[in-house]
């Protein structure tokens, strides 16, 4: 991992804080320990600068420095929590002090107690200077070329009505650290930039809408002109839906609308709420369906923060290591994801299993174009939108459509249709897949790899006037 | 080097605040800000929990804002010093010059005349000529012990495992306070301290578990959880006590729930029901930036749009009178002055079914183009304002939801003359409103959906039962409102801008009776397929 102080710093100004610093803090912190307690420290520190863009003109703009520090003791088997970001010693002795008052609420012990020492961690490649270094100066000048890749005539005449572009471009970079008592170490710089662009036209020619986005934890690999470019076809391609019936169709989901519908699913992979009948991995009381096939054969998910694309900071917030896992192997669930209390009780491991955050979906060979061509009827789908787990048991989740849908017939695309709330189960929708696209990032909260997919049957449940 | 060295942060004196808000100022101007504002936010928070220790956070934050030639930069960090004031000023300056490139002129309004923050009146301290105000609390929830909280809690749990098979689930209850110090160019500088109570993703959740039922567990939210303005009372002073058999009852009701089949009924809904459909298709969807297009890229458009509705503009039965605020006492949306340094006020979203406004910061009013074609009202947009907001000074201001009030019947009309007059339907509490991109199209779960026969509650139906709509159309169905006694008040969380900010504010609504909506069996599917 890269140390602070290599980090190229274009204008000569500190904007999160480095290892010395780090340092610094948690020894400060370290000396108001009390006698037979542990502290863990953990400090975050960001800058994070934006610029946002609506109807062709940039509404917004930031450069926020910001830092957290979160201070956990441990006295006599009781925890303790406080946060702060102020800096100076008197108001890190306080928050010492709060923290190891919140102990008398800790009723009996906790288990188990003892902290990580020193602990090894795959060593990904999560920063950028190209991120870093992305001025004000340079943000005002994509958002410019992107609106005017939106604007741009069609065949060198502009389609008719309104044409608007609205987007946001964020870059940050930072430090993620955890230290404690017992000899633990962590730190990672990190940055991540995301990119994202609606193109909305209305008035003679009609209502339509695109969108394209990405996250990367770096700028380089972000294609912000492709993006633009994306944005502005799906609009000038929605323009003037026609009503189809709601239904159950063979859908193509691009990779964001995979992203969309099945990202809950990954992210709710918990050994124990599927133990207690809580979620979806559930199959008995006290059994989940690990060795049982859950998606469709086609369907492999890893998670590491080693995969290009899908990188993370490879150590939790408690430092323990981040692992490279196959959660789903051809369609059969091998892992699910637990705290250390959980592992340590009931299947001696010492170290917990942390659910996927960032993931990959491993893609298959056929292209979007080949999906088409192949399939007699079905809808092709951009994205989704306000998708919501409405029952955990089943991960049963509505949402609707969004920034272009169209229908295919006979292998063409025929013309783009309505909108559609959507209501299905990922792991209905992901039991029957007939083909996968490479996979490639996709725009989240947090970076995954993913491709797009046939799946055979999802249910359009009604249309929406929505554009 | 150390960090710490030169930017020292802690508790500032007033003056001290002033002195560095006026610094800020300053420098923007020096820096060729035509307008600019600083805030600098302390924010305390306190997390507790059923069943793990209680925490308490604070963050410190300093925000400038900058307009040069019609461009906007804004600069954030946690550092409270006279250099940092400067550093973030320069900032802001330098990305709003960069910024003010753009096919469209901004029209930022031309604030001059309005009355800001240096109003007199009998609420208002004066310390060293800048006002000082607080929210108007019953007991501050940081003066609270934690074992007076945790006792109260405590109380509850203990009372209702007292009924067999029922226990109180995991239940976080979270408080903020947050005090602002703003100053601007125009001359506004204030003092003021908000809460929120119950506030993020606080809840309270009653279970009960009967293996020999035909479900064998179902649970209740208790609906008096939800963010308020309020201090501690929130949670002291609210029914909840009073309330609880009837939530334990209703968890217990569950267990016995049908599914429903879908078809069209008339709706009575309760008014924590009615208060996110008010708050997602009326309020939101009425916020200025997001009628303009601004949010086009994040949380979506508005039906609403000044281009396709705009004020004169028809969107409900004359039933539907909407007044937003800012100014009401324990609303979450509440302030004595916005983020613009104006002095909050209370204006008229929607009288007898027509547009009349909408929620506005000086950023957007000057748009123009409010009134529809057609319109024989003309916009009073100096009344519309007061709705700049952020969650800290680390955010940027944008247009921030106000507390709404759905105006009841003058009727004394109770929640059962509703049920009474309905002779084939359906009663909907609670629950939550899901909406589509332009808050458009409309789905929703409702928490507790009973069948009403012959003006009498019937059988209940189980939590896959759900309502849809298209919001023009609820809004013109709604056709009786229920009278004081079924009002009730209720935050409604949700999020917009980029980078995404929370927000809450307070809906206050009557129960009513909505004709003809669609009620729908929403989990149909998954019937379907796990029965395989």
């Amino acid at each position: 991992m890269k140390e602070r102080m290599d980090v190229k710093i274009t204008d000569g100004e500190l904007r999160h804080l480095g290892r010395t610093q780090v340092v610094e803090i948690f020894d400060k912190i370290l000396s108001s320990r009390k006698r037979g307690s542990n502290i863990t420290v953990r400090l975050d520190s960001l800058w994070t600068a934006n610029i946002r863009w609506a109807g062709n003109r940039v509404v917004s703009s930031g450069d926020v420095q910001t830092h957290t520090v979160t201070i956990e003791t441990e006295l006599n088997g009781a925890k303790g929590l406080a946060t702060t970001n102020r800096l100076d010693d008197k108001s890190l002795s306080q928050a010492v002090y709060s923290a190891y008052d919140k102990s008398r609420f800790g009723g009996e012990t906790v288990f188990p107690w003892y902290l990580p020492s020193e602990q090894k961690y795959l060593q990904p490649v999560i920063w950028s200077d190209d991120t870093y270094s992305l001025d004000s100066r340079a943000r005002a000048q994509v958002a410019r070329e992107m609106i005017e890749i939106a604007l741009s005539a069609e065949n060198g005449s502009a389609v008719g009505g309104k044409r608007l572009s609205a987007g946001y471009l964020e870059v940050k970079g930072g430090a993620a650290s955890v230290m404690n008592s017992t000899g633990l170490n962590a730190f990672a710089d990190f940055t991540r930039a995301e990119c994202s662009v609606t193109t909305r036209t209305m008035g003679e020619a009609g209502i339509g809408s695109g969108w394209a986005g990405v996250l990367n934890y770096d700028w380089k690999n972000i294609n912000y002109s492709d993006l633009a470019q994306t944005s502005r076809y799906k609009c000038l391609s929605s323009v003037n839906p026609v009503a189809v019936e709601p239904g159950r169709y063979t859908a193509i989901l691009e990779p964001q609308a995979v992203y969309d519908i099945i990202s809950n699913a990954v992210e709710m992979m918990d050994r124990y709420g599927a133990e207690s009948m809580r979620n979806a991995y559930a199959l008995k009381p006290d059994q989940s369906r690990i060795g049982l096939r859950v998606f469709d054969p086609s369907i492999t998910i890893k998670s590491s923060p080693l995969i290009k694309g899908a990188e993370y900071v490879p150590f939790d917030n408690d430092g323990y290591p981040q692992r490279e896992v196959t959660w789903v192997e051809s369609g059969y669930l091998r892992h699910l994801g637990y705290p250390r209390s959980y592992g340590v009780r009931n299947i001696h491991d010492p170290l917990p299993l942390n659910h996927p955050r960032s993931f990959l979906i491993e893609g298959g060979s056929t292209s979007i174009k080949q999906m088409i061509e192949d399939t007699q009827r079905g809808l092709l789908v951009t994205r989704f939108s306000g998708i919501r787990v409405l029952d955990q048991k089943t991960f049963m989740s509505a949402g609707y459509t969004r920034d272009g849908i169209w229908l295919v017939e006979n292998g063409e695309i025929k013309y783009p249709v309505k909108n559609f709330r959507i209501l299905d189960s990922p792991m209905f929708v992901f039991n029957s897949v007939s083909a996968l696209s490479p996979a490639v990032p996709v725009y989240g909260k947090y970076p995954a790899v993913v491709p797009a997919a046939r799946v055979e049957d999802l249910n359009f449940a009604s249309l929406v006037d929505s554009v | 080097m150390s960090l710490m060295a030169h930017r020292s942060i802690a508790g500032r004196s007033t003056e001290e605040t002033d002195e560095l808000a006026a610094k800020a100022i300053d420098a923007a101007v020096q820096a060729g800000a035509s307008y600019a504002d600083v805030r600098l936010t302390l924010t305390r928070s306190r997390n507790t929990y059923q069943s793990s220790p209680p925490s308490e956070a604070e963050a410190v934050a300093v925000g400038v804002r900058a307009l040069v030639n019609g461009g906007w930069g804004f600069a954030s960090s946690a550092y409270w010093t006279t250099d940092e004031m400067s550093r973030l000023a320069r900032s802001a300056c330098d990305q709003a010059r960069y910024n003010r490139w753009g096919y469209l002129p901004v029209q930022t309004m031309d604030i001059s005349s309005l009355s800001g923050a240096s109003s007199t009146s009998s609420d208002i301290k004066h310390v060293n000529k800048s006002p000082e105000w607080s929210a108007p609390i019953v007991r501050d929830p940081f003066e609270v012990s934690l074992e007076e909280h945790m006792d109260y809690v405590g109380s509850i749990a203990s009372y209702i495992r007292e009924y067999r098979g029922a226990s109180l689930g995991y239940s976080p209850l979270k408080y903020r306070k947050q005090h602002k110090t703003f100053a601007s160019t125009k001359g506004f500088k204030y003092s003021q301290t908000t809460y929120e109570s119950l506030c993020d993703d606080s809840f309270m959740v009653i279970g009960v578990t009967d293996r020999s039922a035909p479900i064998p567990s179902s649970i209740r939210w208790v609906p008096d959880i939800s963010p308020s303005g309020e201090g501690y009372e929130a949670l002291a002073s609210s029914s909840l006590l009073k309330n609880l058999d009837e939530y334990i009852n209703d968890a217990r009701s569950g267990l016995y729930a049908q599914q429903v089949s879908s078809s069209r009924y008339d709706v009575v809904f309760d008014a924590y029901a009615m208060a996110p459909i008010l708050g997602l298709t009326i309020g939101m969807a009425m916020d200025l930036d997001r009628a303009l297009g601004i949010e086009a890229n994040a949380g979506g458009t508005s039906y609403l749009s000044l281009e396709s509705a705009g004020i004169g503009t028809r969107v409900g039965s004359d039933l539907l009178t909407v007044t937003a605020d800012r100014t009401s006492s324990g609303g979450v949306s509440s302030v004595r002055w916005d983020d613009d340094g104006i002095s909050a006020r209370s204006f008229r979203l929607v009288d007898t079914g027509l547009v009349t406004g909408y929620s506005a910061n000086i950023e957007y009013a000057g748009a123009g183009g409010f009134t529809s074609s057609t319109s024989v009202i003309s916009p009073d947009i100096n009344s519309m304002l007061g709705c700049c907001g952020a969650s800290d000074a680390s955010f940027i201001p944008m247009v921030y939801t106000p507390n709404l009030t759905l105006h009841p019947s003058s009727q004394n009309t109770s929640m059962d003359d509703l049920i009474s007059s309905v002779d084939d339907g359906v009663l909907v509490k609670g629950g939550i409103c899901l909406p589509d991109h332009q808050l458009l199209g409309v789905h929703g779960l409702g928490e507790l959906v009973f069948r009403i026969r012959k003006g009498k509650i019937a059988e209940r139906f189980d939590m896959g039962t759900g309502y849809i709509f298209k919001s023009t159309e609820f809004w013109k169905k709604l056709s009786v409102l229920g009278g004081q006694s079924t009002v009730r008040r209720k935050g409604v969380r949700s999020s917009k801008g980029q980078p995404v900010q929370n927000i809450s504010f307070s809906v206050t609504a009557p129960a009513a009776i909505v004709r003809d909506i669609g009620i729908i069996n929403m989990f149909p599917v998954m019937r379907a397929k796990t029965q395989l």
